[in-house]
């Protein structure tokens, strides 16, 4: 029989705890476990025996730490084909009566993947799929993924078991006391991916005694769809003698779990410290309990490394300003590899309270799949909101749903054959939630009874390739009301129609609606909370749009959605503590034209330099202040050159700084603050004024391969471009080839490379060498806390920088040396 | 087989000249007094400090340490246990949202992320300060606290403490090839036990 099949009827009993056991045996301190199967077999079958005796129908092969990180390949091989052996051996051998499987099992790799860590998610993939396709290759009748603790991980070990076999996967994540896995995801986050990726049985080992564990177990089984596993320690461990112990006794471990099995768990077994004694006891608490029917629930679930946002208890926000259309300044970035601007704008969503981020970053100049995962992968490392996949290229997208560390919104399909032959397949597999626009190869119908067609089609399309209902919202197209009086209208028909007669959640772009009206933010307000009253589950919208964030709170104030109207009151205390401020503003402005540089309270310790001598700008950037500077800039630009704002302004007071810094009197924050205050100038002088680039050249900067340090780098990037440079930042841990091709592909005179560590250093070298063999023409200056000139010398740099600033002057001598 | 203990030790008041002091300013700073304040408010909730040790057995012979299981040739260490017959080695960190808060900072403001790495600086030092008062606590005369890296310590020894403390598995410790540890906010040191 086969174990899914087994277990809709069935408790299963897992077994419990190798590691504890084996170290009782006499298993050394630094001695892989893993190499018992080949040297002490009897051992270890002996123990699968003792599991299965005590009535387990499934044990884990002793495997848990094989891979190709620690084993070579031919050892490898063995010993996954000695484990299976060991544990069919023993499911022979046994007396007990009940069905026995045997469970390849998959632990964690030990390494942390990047960007945090140095383990490229494909080779994750890659090192599980190995241990995967042998087990398969050697008879095992399902894979158990275990212990895991991190999300990304977990990702990489499903889609190895998926994509390396066609044997079911188990899975099961090892959260703390905080009742979060080690890098955040909390278990809802957890359950929507895993169910997303297709695992057969979902749940939670390790860390905790049973009676801990439980407040989890309660989550899994409200939001699971799946059967849910629970394998507890024998409680804490603890101290005595020397030696760690488990508290828990058989009793009362069974006594628990029992409980759980109560509640609806349906795969128990136990994890450190237990023992076959555990298991029996188990088996006869259970004997003569009925099992509790796996219900289907219904919670339409995205996520991100943290936490999952449920669409459907309450409208959801969805972010768009992370996409180009009709954003010079987004589509210039996007040109430039400018990532920490793409990564502000998702920064500033994420403060200002989008559930959810849009991702869209095509253009047709730019390789749109490279460019889409790396924004994903660089978003997801620093913003804690799920993502939605936002493209029409399906090779795009199915590279960025691979990489995305939870489970996502995908944007989007529509009822075309060619888009849903081509889209719903990945959804099936990386699982997501679909955006579905009811359109098709006609067009999109002008009446809501066309829309929500459409929107049938595709629905029972989508149940033809397995994807549930709840993994499927429909946005039936906001249309622009002034070229048609009617086109409002029949969205919202078509709103409320998909969400009363197919019972399906809907978003839409709402601002689409006021294309080519006056003051759009006022349509796009009143449309948005008739949506919202048609029934709206979630929207695309602009955060920052004041009239848009209005008829948000008020609805959910209006509807019950708000409890004890918390979040309308912050709301409301919030903007009338911005038209306070403006109000001020307009006062102090009328007031004799109080110097904005001067009424404000230093942060910075420029008292130090004589700012007596420079404009109202000048010392609003010796002061380090962002906004100030910017709002004096838009003044300027009415009556004055930008390229004379930035000679007599700016530039004056960069000196300033720079040289109190070289005398020691500026310190490193205070030289930073004035160069962000001098970069918010040179943005506002960059939006209105094209041709005011003060082109002084390339320069690639990058932290080398193995080095994840970028503060530095990000110093030197900033005073660079204040000092007029077009600086390419690569990012960090970058390998010396993409160095190398990107020096030759921009042409840059020079490259700025930053090392760390001792252990980096020989990578800083090798980029060197090659960039020398590839792009003689180009410069290298070299950076960071182990390197001195010397050193630099020694690996053939043309240039060392002890810090920022004379990387400014490294770059001004070596740039003019034409 | 050693056992390793895991402890989550209190992290005391931040010591806003320590930070400072990391973030290159010398005097008062009191300028950056708000810019502190609201990166520990940001910053503080996100931390997880962790740590977890082992007591091994020392024994020193002309220049050369055992450590346990563990062999390294140092003549700084060698001086700092001379007088020792055990040692504690410990591992400590504050998590990986230290890493994601820096990181996300640095999109942005650069002079924010100094002061915030600055702040983390001090978190760790004062966790590993925290530790060892507790260690101490339980009777034992300790040395200062020696990590690879320091002196003729070679760095290749982060790769025995990483596999003797199973920092993976008990604190969410890696390793990277290059010998970086992620979290990078942690750090792994030596305590000799004296007497």
């Amino acid at each position: 029989m086969k174990i899914t099949e087994y277990l809709k009827s069935n408790f299963l009993i897992l077994d419990g705890g190798m590691g504890t056991l084996l170290q009782a045996e006499g298993l050394a301190a630094g001695e892989l476990p893993e190499r018992w199967n080949l040297t002490r077999p009897r051992t270890i079958t002996d123990i699968h025996r003792a599991y299965y005796d005590a009535g387990a129908n499934v044990v884990n092969t002793n495997t848990f730490g094989a891979s190709s990180l620690k084993f070579s390949s031919e050892e490898l091989s063995e010993i996954v084909r000695a484990a299976i052996e060991n544990a069919r051996l023993a499911a022979e051998e046994s007396t007990a009566g009940g069905t026995k499987w045997v469970a390849l099992d998959i632990g964690p790799t030990g390494k942390l993947l990047k960007p945090y860590g140095d383990l490229d998610f494909e080779d994750a993939v890659r090192i599980f799929g190995e241990v995967v396709s042998l087990g398969e290759r050697y008879g095992a009748d399902l894979v158990f993924i275990e212990t895991m603790n991190d999300s990304y991980e977990t990702k990489a070990a499903v889609l190895a078991a998926k994509e390396y076999s066609s044997l079911p996967v188990f899975v099961s994540n090892a959260y703390g006391e905080d009742g979060k896995l080690m890098t955040g995801a909390d278990p809802v986050a957890m359950i929507a991916m895993l169910e997303g990726l297709g695992a057969d049985a979902i749940g939670v080992n390790c860390s905790l005694g049973p009676k801990m564990l439980a407040p989890i177990v309660e989550k899994y089984l409200e939001y699971s769809s799946l059967p849910v596993i629970v394998e507890p320690n024998a409680g804490l461990p603890r101290l005595a003698d020397g030696k760690t112990v488990f508290d828990v006794e058989p009793e009362e471990f069974a006594e628990d779990l029992s409980h759980l099995a109560a509640l609806g768990a349906r795969a128990l077994g136990g994890c450190c410290g237990t023992t076959p004694e555990h298991i029996r006891e188990l088996v006869s608490r259970l004997a003569d309990m009925e099992h509790k029917d796996i219900e289907y629930k219904e919670h339409t679930l995205v996520s991100s490394y943290t936490h999952a946002v449920e669409i459907g208890k309450r409208p959801v926000l969805i972010g768009e300003r992370i996409n180009p259309t009709g954003k010079s300044r987004f589509k210039e970035a996007l040109r430039t590899g400018n990532i920490n601007y793409i990564l502000g704008e998702g920064i500033s969503e994420d403060e200002l309270g989008s559930d959810i981020l849009d991702v869209n970053v095509g253009l047709p100049e730019i390789n749109e799949r490279e460019m889409l995962t790396r924004v994903v992968r660089e978003l997801q490392a620093i913003i804690a909101r799920p993502l939605q996949i936002d493209t029409s290229d399906p090779s795009a997208m199915e590279a960025a749903l691979r990489i995305y560390n939870g489970k996502p919104m995908i944007n989007s399909v529509n009822g075309k054959a060619e888009s849903l032959s081509a889209v719903l397949p990945l959804a099936k597999k990386y699982g997501g939630v679909l955006v579905a626009l009811t359109l098709d190869e006609q067009g999109i119908p002008d009446k809501a009874e066309g829309r929500l067609a459409i929107a049938r089609k595709i629905l029972s399309e989508a149940e033809r390739y397995g994807i549930a209902k709840k993994n499927i919202i429909f946005d039936p197209l906001a249309l622009t009301v002034s070229a048609d009086s009617s086109a409002a209208v029949e969205t919202l028909r078509a709103v409320r129609m998909i969400t009363e007669e197919l019972g399906v959640g809907t978003s839409l772009g709402v601002s689409n609606v006021s294309f080519g009206l006056p003051a759009r933010d006022i349509i796009n307000g009143s449309f948005f909370t008739l949506a919202l009253g048609a029934g709206l589950k979630a929207a695309i919208m602009n955060p920052h749009s004041e009239e848009m964030m209005k008829a948000y709170k008020a609805y959910l104030a209006l509807s019950g959605l708000d409890e004890g109207f918390s979040g309308y009151i912050g709301f409301a205390e919030e903007i009338e503590e911005k038209k306070r401020a403006a109000l001020a503003a307009i006062q102090s402005d009328g007031g004799g034209k109080a110097d904005k540089a001067d009424g404000v309270p230093t942060p910075n310790n420029s008292e130090k330099l004589n700012t007596g001598t420079h404009t109202e700008l000048g010392r609003a950037i010796i002061k380090g202040l962002c906004d100030p500077s910017a709002a004096i800039t838009r003044e300027l630009l009415s009556k004055k050159d930008p390229l004379a704002i930035i000679s007599e302004d700016i530039v004056p007071a960069l000196d300033a700084v720079g040289e109190g810094f070289e005398k020691r009197t500026v310190y490193l924050p205070a030289l930073l603050m004035s160069a962000e205050a001098a970069g918010a100038a040179f943005e506002v002088i960059r939006g209105a004024a094209k041709d005011a680039s003060r082109d002084k050249g390339i320069i690639v900067i990058a932290t080398v391969k193995g080095d994840i340090h970028d503060i530095g780098k990000n110093i030197v990037k900033l005073l660079l471009e204040n000092y007029g440079y077009d600086v390419r930042d690569l990012g960090r841990d970058v390998p010396p080839e993409r160095i190398a091709s990107e020096t030759v592909r921009l042409g840059a005179e020079l490259v700025g490379l930053s090392a760390l560590m001792t252990t980096t250093v020989p990578a800083m070298e090798e980029t060197i060498k090659l960039l020398r063999a590839e792009a003689p023409f180009a410069k290298v200056m070299v950076g960071g806390a182990v390197l001195t000139p010397e050193y630099a010398e020694m690996i053939g740099a043309d240039a060392y920088a002890k810090d920022a600033m004379e990387a400014v002057r490294c770059a001004e001598r070596l740039l003019s040396v034409k | 087989m050693s056992t390793v203990t895991v402890l989550t030790p209190r992290l005391p008041e931040v010591d806003k000249r320590e930070v400072l002091r990391y973030a290159g300013v010398r005097g008062e700073g009191a300028e950056y007094t708000e810019l502190i304040n609201e990166l520990c408010d940001k910053i503080s909730p996100r931390l997880s400090p962790r740590a977890c040790y082992t007591v091994l057995p020392v024994s020193v012979c002309r220049g050369l340490v055992t450590l346990g299981e563990i062999s390294v040739s140092s003549s700084s260490l060698s001086e700092l246990l001379s007088k020792c017959s055990r040692a504690i080695v410990f591992a400590a960190t504050l998590g990986i949202e230290a890493d994601r808060a820096l990181l996300r900072l640095g999109a942005v403001s650069p002079s924010r992320q100094l002061m915030a790495d600055a702040l983390c600086t001090e978190r760790i030092e004062a966790l590993c300060d925290s530790l060892c008062l507790e260690l101490s606590g339980e009777g034992m005369r300790l040395t200062r606290r020696y990590s690879p890296g320091y002196g003729d310590l070679p760095l290749e020894l982060q790769r025995e403490i990483f596999s003797i403390l199973d920092c993976k598995r008990k604190i969410g410790l890696t390793l990277n090839e290059s010998l970086l540890m992620s979290p990078s906010k942690s750090v792994t040191a030596i305590l000799g036990v004296v007497g």
